[in-house]
Order: structure tokens, then C-alpha cells, then sequence
């Protein structure tokens, strides 16, 4: 695994195709009045209900497409970033971006759970819930390898 | 882990990162590896020794509570 680290070109072909995925989907279901159909109108946890229903809102007026954009814009800059690196990673840089994989790892086992107890409390809006624990995902793991390729800086 | 690292490359005059070009690494890895925040391979942990005409003993100090 580490000999695969060690190039930045996997660390660009993970990160794109991570974000292709999610920013596609964003992207498709903004536009989509299916989308909006499976949103919930009514939870059940009333305690909650005006944070879910301002992101029901959100959702049902399109504009996870922004966050959409914000995630492109984001893994277009690491990209860039790992291209201009003109070095292989070394095994100091290779174990950095295990620790960063590793903190990432654990704060999605960690949202998952959460989002799992979330869900036990009241399965109202489903949908809604999906998104926002991708879109968390999503931006730890982004942000993870933000900050490894800035550590990694090596000129 | 503590190591000597440090001292033998001051005394030979070279700068962090003309040590880590002769070893194939980043400046970044030397540093990592002076302070102690990171250990190296053991083929990294023999090229320094190499270059600096010591044993991987002589440079590196083990200690038994450094033991991972």
C-alpha cells in the first residue's frame, strides 16, 4: 500500500473520483423534481424540526449544486497543488497521509454512527439525513488531503 | 527515538536538506527525524549511518520505553 501512496497521482485519480461521485450526484438531483418528491415535509422529533426543515429547504430549492461547485473548486486545488509537486512522496510524506487517512476514516465511522442514532430518533427524512452526512463526509475527507498536500509541500 | 542525527550532520556541514538529498528524502523527513517525531525504515535508518561512517546503533538510541 505504500508503494501505491507513495506517487501523488493516486492521491489525484482517489480524490477526483471521490468528488466526481458525490458532485454528479449533487448536481443531477438539483435539478430533479423526483429528488424533491423523496424529501420529507413533516418530523417527527419536533425539537429538530427547524434545522431539518431549513435543510429540507435547502435541498428542495437545488442548491446542494453549491456545495456541489465548493467541493469541485476544492479538489480542483488539491489537484493542482499535486501536480505541481515534481518528487515522489517520500516515506516521511507516505506515513503523514496514512495518519490522514486514518483521521478521516475515523470521523466517518464516527458520523456514521452518529447519523445512525439520528436516524433511530426519528426516521423522518431520510433523505435529508443521507445528504447531510455525505456532504460532512465529503468535506472531511476533502479537507483531510487539503491539509496533507499543504504539509507536503516540497519544493 | 533520540538519535544523533543532528550533531553528525552539523558536523559535517551539511544543511537539512542537503542531507536529505543525499538520502533521497525531504528536508521535511530530516527534520521529522532529529526532533523524533518520526522513525525512519530500516533502510533509511542504514543510508544515513552510511553517510555519517557510524552503525544504525551508534546513531539511532534504543531504549526500551521508546519500544512501539
Amino acid at each position: 500500500m505504500k508503494r501505491i501512496l507513495r506517487h501523488p497521482v493516486t492521491n489525484m485519480i482517489c480524490i477526483s473520483l471521490f468528488t466526481s461521485f458525490y458532485a454528479l450526484v449533487f448536481l443531477a438531483t438539483s435539478r430533479s423534481t423526483w429528488f424533491v418528491n423523496l424529501l420529507e415535509s413533516h418530523y417527527a422529533n419536533q425539537e429538530a424540526a427547524a434545522f431539518w426543515n431549513g435543510w429540507h429547504s435547502f435541498l428542495a430549492g437545488g442548491n446542494h449544486a453549491y456545495i456541489a461547485y465548493l467541493m469541485i473548486a476544492l479538489t480542483i486545488l488539491v489537484v493542482i497543488l499535486l501536480m505541481l509537486r515534481r518528487h515522489p512522496y517520500d516515506e516521511y510524506h507516505t506515513s503523514l497521509l496514512m495518519q490522514c487517512l486514518a483521521v478521516a476514516a475515523v470521523l466517518t465511522l464516527i458520523a456514521i454512527a452518529f447519523f445512525y442514532l439520528v436516524i433511530l430518533g426519528d426516521s423522518s427524512g431520510f433523505v435529508e439525513k443521507i445528504t447531510l452526512f455525505i456532504v460532512i463526509n465529503w468535506t472531511t475527507v476533502v479537507l483531510s488531503d487539503l491539509v496533507f498536500v499543504l504539509l507536503c509541500r516540497w519544493k | 527515538m533520540k538519535n544523533h542525527v543532528k550533531r553528525l550532520r552539523e558536523e559535517l556541514g551539511l544543511t537539512q536538506k542537503e542531507l536529505g538529498e543525499r538520502v533521497g528524502v525531504s528536508r521535511q523527513a530530516i527534520n521529522a527525524i532529529e526532533t523524533g517525531k518520526f522513525d525512519p525504515s530500516i533502510w533509511l535508518a542504514h543510508d544515513l549511518a552510511c553517510l555519517f561512517g557510524v552503525s544504525i546503533e551508534a546513531l539511532f538510541l534504543f531504549k526500551e520505553e521508546d519500544r512501539k
